[in-house]
């Protein structure tokens, strides 16, 4: 029977080198790639395991490390990772006002000729709850009679 | 010296790219298998022996990244 207390995340020390088993339904691939990327200067980095079920990312100091220098090491890879899941879930939940933002503020630059060029003009024209009725046509006759 | 790239995390042209930028440092060898990426290194530059299995690990990780 399968643990429903799985851990998020397992570590196995050796030397000068730290193998972290993370729960990927906590942390994305995608965010264990980044947390990587940013130590790739400061460390050695392999990836293995299951991307579904268990990922393995072995750390290896450039340097000889102390056991507690690998330990600061790891828990700033972890702090990391934290960084890049908090980050996706923002990009996530956040992800349809940011293109409509983007959306307007290229709309809004368009040149007026672009602007007809891409038709947006007929559209205002098409007026569709019947809105866009001129002063005169409206107002015009009424003062006349 | 042999380095197994899991396919799951690693794809082949980051490797391919890798093989190619560090090909003045050895000689590679590519074999694909359905769940690992096997390469092969001989004829290493003496001087970076000791450190280029990790150095090209770190490399293809950073093509993924930006790829």
């Amino acid at each position: 029977m399968k643990s429903k207390n799985k851990k998020s995340i397992k570590i196995t020390k050796k030397k000068n080198e730290i193998i972290i088993s993370l729960n990927p339904d906590v942390y994305p691939l995608e965010a264990v790639y980044g947390a990587c990327y940013v130590f790739i200067d400061r460390a050695y980095l392999f990836l293995n395991g299951n991307p579904k079920k268990e990922i393995k990312v072995s750390i290896k100091g450039k340097k000889e490390l102390n056991s507690k220098e690998l330990e600061i090491l790891v828990g700033e890879f972890k702090n990391e990772l934290l960084n890049y899941v908090l980050r996706l879930s923002i990009a996530k939940n956040t992800g349809k006002i940011r293109d409509t933002i983007v959306e307007r503020a290229l709309f809004s630059a368009l040149s007026p000729q672009e602007t007809r060029e891409k038709g947006v003009e007929e559209v205002f024209e098409e007026d569709p709850l019947g809105i866009a009725v001129p002063w005169e046509e409206r107002y015009g006759e009424k003062k006349k009679s | 010296m042999t380095i197994n790239f899991n396919r799951n995390f690693y794809n082949l042209k980051s490797i391919e790219k890798a093989i190619h930028d560090y090909k003045g440092l050895a000689d590679f060898d590519i074999e694909v298998g359905k769940k690992n990426i096997k390469v092969d290194l001989k004829n290493i530059d003496p001087e970076s022996r000791n450190v280029i299995k990790e150095e090209f690990c770190n490399y293809v990780l950073g093509l993924i990244k930006n790829a």
